[in-house]
């Protein structure tokens, strides 16, 4: 009979590696899944998510089991993502437009809109504005968190976490609006 | 007005990415407010877009990987043996050598010269071996094992060398170089505690030297190509001895000095080892004849949390690749003390063997140094990187 969550928690917080790594076949694709939607690279994404269990296994003795695991899981997850961006800034980065080529020639059967404009402008607006404000657009409009969880992960009040959707929605709609049609 | 417009955007989200049917009073406002009929249009577009182009590839299996990386390596009894062996053998040559040399030995045959004991390479011992499941419930921190290998090869300097930060390439004078101080050795068991307190800063400085330092590569890094997990290293050199310190404790980055290397001088970037803070700033070294390169030079700029006077030594940089160092990403840093001109020159080398003690990896760390010159080569899992740095000294510009 297969355990839940809080079971396996329960266990690796005693020390059982069996069941941590029945957590993370769990979770890790929805990890990995987040981690590459805020930084659109397969590989600094398998990183994270490397890391991201990394970090829980060594601090799963402090997780209170009454909190999702999945948003703990997510909340260390974007937090390297963040500090992966912010160390990003001091670097030149490729030019997204050849990221945004490259990916399209991945088998994901959206390469058809990939190469439009309007999905390429998208991608270079979504890698420039502030990675705070685009973890935001991922967890809400990508992934469709409510606000509760959404605070949770990224540690603020519901109210804050609302607040910053807001901006960020207004961000991409004046970076985007060249892009976008008039009705 | 405004506000009101505000208070309706949540639902004209929720309407085009969850499908929510709009509130009575949204619908009403949206007919009759051109700017939120507009965000409404805009919003459709946009959701449709980032939903359409959210394209997430296969997620790797990543439990083998972090699996390796928390769980305690099993030591190889084979390894163990040989080791043993190695022991004895070395044992029963140095008996014999010893016993060669005694009194009863033959009158006018040539002594030969015995290594001092504190130049001879020393090894902390992997702690022994406990399966990391014994520790369960018993309330035991699992530590895992450790292993330094040093070599104390480099002869004394005189007291007043110079220590001077290096920019790549003329250009920039550096105003600040700092006097040295006297570091304490570090013994081969030497605790991280100690370990910390020894690498502590440069104290003092002098602005009245004004000598413009000029570093530049005299080999092409070879592919710049992982190396193996060696984590970071961190090699002071010191007076009389050297130092070394293993910053592979998971050393937090912050910063990115790879890939910046190319086109953008003075990158700076945090690393903690303990609890202290070191930031380098590391300048550009592109070798101009392949336009690859990896190597640059590094300037020790502040170790906070122990002094806050600018260490301000001087070193060369190693990574592999184009990622940036972060945890896990093969890095060595080798702190060099260039002489001035007038001092002896100073040659020596050293290596050692660094131990990932997450990833159960090792790299050696080669320094070879002939006057200010010195040679750095990483070798790993994999293709071994090496780089040189020259120093060269330009009196007052």
């Amino acid at each position: 009979m297969a355990k839940s969550d809080a079971d396996l928690v329960e266990l690796a917080q005693s020390g059982n590696l069996r069941a941590f790594d029945e957590l993370m076949s769990i979770h890790q694709e929805r990890v990995y899944a987040l981690a590459y939607r805020m930084l659109s690279n397969p590989e600094d994404a398998s990183d994270v998510q490397q890391e991201t269990f990394v970090r829980a296994w060594k601090s799963i003795g402090r997780f209170r089991r009454d909190a999702e695991l999945s948003t703990w899981l997510h909340r260390i997850a974007v937090n390297i993502c963040l500090s992966m961006k912010k160390r990003r800034e001091f670097t030149v980065s490729e030019p997204l437009f050849e990221d945004s080529i490259r990916l399209s020639h991945e088998p994901c059967g959206v390469a058809t809109l990939e190469a439009t404009e309007t999905a390429m402008a998208l991608r270079n607006v979504m890698a420039a504005i502030p990675a705070h404000y685009r973890a935001l657009l991922v967890l809400r409009e990508i992934e469709g968190r409510r606000f509760e969880e959404i605070a949770r992960i990224l540690g603020c009040s519901e109210q804050s976490a609302r607040t910053r959707a807001s901006k960020a929605r207004k961000l991409l709609r004046d970076r985007m609006r060249p892009y976008l049609e008039e009705e | 007005m405004r506000n009101r417009c505000e208070a309706f955007e949540d639902a004209i989200w929720d309407r085009v990415r969850f499908g929510t049917d709009l509130p009575a009073d949204a619908r009403a406002h949206i007919n009759q407010c051109a700017d939120c009929a507009r965000a409404l249009n805009e919003a459709r577009q946009l959701a449709g877009v980032m939903l359409q182009g959210d394209c997430v590839p296969p997620a790797p299996d990543c439990r083998s990987a972090v699996m390796a990386r928390i769980a305690p390596r099993q030591r190889q009894p084979r390894l163990t043996w040989a080791y043993a062996c190695a022991g004895l053998a070395i044992a029963s040559l140095a008996i014999g050598a010893i016993m060669s040399l005694g009194p009863g030995h033959e009158p006018g045959r040539q002594n030969v010269a015995v290594m001092p004991q504190s130049a001879q390479p020393k090894l902390i011992g992997p702690a022994p071996h406990r399966d990391v499941h014994s520790y369960a419930n018993t309330g035991e921190r699992y530590n895992p094992p450790t292993r330094m290998v040093k070599h104390r090869v480099m002869p004394k300097t005189p007291e007043n060398i110079m220590v001077a930060s290096v920019v790549n390439g003329p250009g920039d004078v550096v105003g600040n170089i700092p006097v040295p101080e006297i570091r304490a050795e570090i013994a081969p068991d030497t605790t991280e505690e100690k370990l910390s307190a020894a690498t502590r800063p440069v104290a003092s400085t002098s602005a009245a030297l004004a000598d413009k330092y000029a570093a530049s590569t005299s080999a092409a890094p070879t592919a710049p190509a992982p190396v193996g997990m060696a984590g970071t290293a961190l090699s002071a050199v010191g007076d009389d001895t050297d130092t070394r310190a293993r910053m592979d404790d998971s050393p937090r980055m912050t910063g990115s000095v790879n890939g910046a290397l190319a086109t953008t001088p003075n990158v700076t970037y945090d690393s903690t080892y303990n609890a202290d803070v070191f930031t380098f700033s590391v300048a550009p070294n592109r070798d101009t004849a392949t336009g690859k390169g990896d190597v640059g030079s590094v300037v020790l700029a502040e170790k906070r949390r122990v002094a806050t006077k600018p260490a301000g030594e001087s070193g060369l940089f190693w990574t592999a690749g184009r990622r940036a160092p972060a945890d896990d990403r093969p890095v060595a840093i080798v702190i060099a003390r260039w002489t001035p001109p007038e001092a002896r020159p100073v040659s020596y080398g050293y290596d050692y063997t660094d131990y990932d003690t997450v990833t159960g990896r090792t790299t050696t760390v080669s320094v070879k140094r002939s006057g200010n010159h010195v040679e750095v080569r990483l070798e790993g899992k994999d293709s071994p990187v090496k780089g040189s740095v020259d120093h060269a000294t330009i009196p007052n510009v």
